[in-house]
């Protein structure tokens, strides 16, 4: 019960507008007073407190979902669920560091203040006759503490579950989100608001003009299938690469992830590239194909390593979508490739010429043209589910050796109430190793995930970088 | 931050090993570890993989018995069963998980059950004429009802019930056309097909539209 009349008159306003069923509506009201009662603690009067959380704040969001309301898969989208098994799927992380421990019942308000306006976000994944799509579902989401692993599977099977998570742990929010509901780009811009959102709630309004308004409409173009913007090339690119070398053979698997945070100054990552004359980027996935030549010593086949590189196509083509829109350059080197700068030379022409707006516009477009084939489109999706998973084995896992995924810079826009961003990865069954590089401020998070016993990959990543004179300190999944 | 005394490199304090050499950190301190240490989690997933694998053991072992003894009939049916009992109580999807789509796919598993034990025994056509229908019948009733006591919370999970709904009908039309021996459990099989079909268009036919929509992306 709240402490005065005051608070609750306040709370029932907050909730006369939520039409959920009893249950939801007891677990908002709960968690609007544990608000209550944290900024009791923090010693805030009646009026202040109402000042702080805002009238609006959960507008009119909180009622039955229009039942005409659902979302296709975008182009890109419509694989993931259909890889999906039982125990793996692919899914990824963002986490802000913060300056101090996270309050959850802060967070939890902070959430359901800012999940109406990315009505994307609140959906489930549900079984369509052709394909999969997104159905919208209107509950309470909670935060979690977390208790997994990173990137850890979680069931999207039940009614009204939504794609993704919101954890916290110590001074840590981490957002996990199944890749079908968006990539990198949408995901941070969510966290991103959140943690705009949580600040605000704690007293420390942020001026991060570049986010979404929260009290403003969703748009239209944040829900868009940027893909539909392919225009017809005379050729498309084929999606077949030959078969790369896999970094695992040889060596143990453990049972669980290894997740390494290689935590180091943004200056001296752009120095050390400068230096070299080549890209943050370039530099970085010269260490991943020394980690790959490192654990892949006893592999005999003379398959190439290849390291994808995924790119963000809104560079290209302009667009304010907040679901899918990433393609990916595929870098090839035979193995024995000396690193050095004839290995970084290389890597950059590849990368160069992969990601000339010729070859992704093609690309854009054969990506598009296999999702809109008719024959695809008409195979019911059982079948679907059996020979795309296989499909799915050999083109997206099997030809790749690692992946480095590079979200760039975060704008620095929370000050110091947070330190630093990370970016996870999740392995899915057949992949080796992802890589991840995120930065923000004057700190830049190069996180590796993999699964070999010993860790060559690592040693080598870590001799990389030293010899490139990158300080760094390492953090991760403790053993 | 801890330097490990091994490899020299400078690693976060929770690491009971370094994560690079393996080497162990005595100045470790689990508390300031960047993550929980995991809790143990999905039983459910690891009873299902228990269950597999005794249906494919109890498959596996009754072929090659059955095999050696001259009974070959006796391993399909044990397969044929063994897929019943997966389809029952074992099979799981990976989105939206429906009890009726359970029902209806263990309601075939168990026709296919029946009609493998006719074929492979020669005994008439007791299966295909009163036992597969009767089976197909209770899993359609019962599969309706579910469908009408919680279309509310489950408003997508029609299409099981209509698929089974045409197959029956569709079975009752070949009898009429003289294709397939009609007698009375298809009769009534084919008829409450039709009745509930028609019904479930009456009553839920808002609903069902809206769903049909998003299933067929139209």
């Amino acid at each position: 019960m709240p402490s005065s009349p005051e608070k609750s008159a306040f709370l029932k306003e907050l909730l006369s507008e939520v039409r959920l069923p009893k249950k939801e509506t007891r677990a908002l009201g709960e968690d609007f007073l544990r608000l209550f009662a944290f900024y009791e603690k923090q010693g805030l009067a009646d009026a202040e407190i109402r000042e702080r959380i805002g009238e609006g704040i959960l507008g009119s969001f909180y009622r039955p979902a229009n039942k005409n309301e659902w979302y296709r898969l975008d182009s890109a989208a419509k694989v993931y669920p259909l890889s999906m098994t039982h125990t793996h799927m692919t899914v990824f992380r963002v986490s802000a560091y913060l300056r101090e421990k996270v309050e959850p019942a802060v967070l939890q308000v902070a959430l359901h203040a800012v999940i109406k306006r990315f009505p994307l976000f609140s959906t489930a994944v549900c079984r369509g006759v052709f394909w999969h799509y997104f159905d919208a579902i209107r509950r309470r989401f909670p935060v979690r503490e977390e208790s997994a692993p990173p990137c850890s599977y979680f069931s999207l099977g039940r009614r009204k579950t939504p794609c993704f998570q919101v954890l916290y742990y110590k001074d840590r929010v981490s957002l996990e989100i199944f890749h079908a509901l968006t990539d990198g780009t949408g995901a941070m811009v969510f966290l991103r608001t959140l943690i705009r959102e949580y600040l605000r709630l704690l007293g420390k309004p942020q001026n991060a003009s570049s986010l979404p308004d929260i009290n403003e409409n969703p748009r239209e173009e944040e829900r868009e299938n940027a893909f539909a913007k392919a225009q017809k090339q005379e050729k498309g690119t084929g999606f077949m690469q030959k078969m790369a070398l896999q970094p695992g053979r040889g060596h143990l698997k453990r049972k669980k992830d290894r997740v390494l945070h290689f935590i180091m100054p943004t200056e001296a990552l752009r120095r050390a590239a400068k230096a070299r004359g080549v890209t943050v980027t370039v530099l970085l996935t010269e260490s991943i194909f020394r980690g790959v030549q490192a654990s892949a010593e006893k592999a005999k086949d003379g398959a190439n390593m290849q390291v994808q590189i995924p790119v963000n196509m809104r560079k290209f083509y302009p667009s304010e979508t907040l679901r899918n829109f990433s393609l990916y350059a595929v870098i090839s080197l035979p193995k024995g490739t000396e690193a050095g700068d004839g290995m970084r030379q290389e890597i950059s022409r590849q990368l160069k010429l992969q990601t000339e707006r010729v070859s992704l516009s093609r690309m854009l477009f054969s990506a598009n043209q296999m999702a809109t084939n008719p024959l695809v489109r008409v195979m019911p999706l059982t079948l679907k589910n059996f020979v795309l998973k296989k499909v799915y084995g050999i083109l997206g896992e099997k030809v790749l050796s690692a992946t480095l995924s590079n979200l760039g810079n975060v704008e620095a826009e929370f000050g110091e109430d947070v330190r630093f961003f990370d970016f996870v990865l999740g392995r899915t069954s057949k992949s080796n190793i992802k890589c991840t590089l995120v930065s923000y401020g004057e700190t830049s998070v190069f996180t590796v995930t993999d699964s070999l016993r010993k860790n060559p990959f690592g040693k080598a990543v870590c001799r990389s970088l030293s010899e490139m004179g990158i300080p760094f300190y390492i953090e991760g999944v403790a053993e | 931050m801890n330097t490990c005394r091994s490899c020299q490199i400078k690693i976060g304090e929770g690491f009971k090993k370094c994560p690079i050499c393996g080497a162990l950190q005595p100045l470790c301190d689990r508390n300031a570890s960047l993550y929980p240490v995991a809790r143990r989690r999905g039983t459910l997933l690891f009873w299902r993989k228990i269950g597999i694998g005794l249906l494919l053991l109890g498959v596996l072992s009754s072929a090659i018995v059955n095999i050696c003894v001259g009974g070959a009939p006796w391993a399909v049916y044990v397969l044929l069963g063994a897929y019943a009992a997966y389809e029952i109580f074992l099979s799981l999807e990976t989105a939206e998980i429906s009890i009726i789509r359970r029902i209806v796919s263990g309601g075939y598993a168990v026709a296919f059950l029946l009609f493998g034990i006719e074929r492979f025994t020669h005994s008439g056509t007791w299966a295909r004429e009163i036992a597969i229908p009767m089976v197909l019948f209770g899993v359609l009733t019962a599969s309706a009802a579910l469908y009408a006591s919680a279309y509310r919370k489950f408003p997508g999970h029609f299409l099981p019930v209509f698929g089974l709904c045409f197959l029956s009908m569709g079975w009752g039309i070949m009898g009429i056309l003289g294709i397939w021996t009609i007698r009375w459990p298809l009769i009534t099989l084919s008829s409450t097909a039709l009745g509930v079909f028609v019904a479930a268009l009456i009553i839920f036919h808002r609903r069902i539209w809206a769903e049909l929509r998003k299933k067929l992306h139209i």
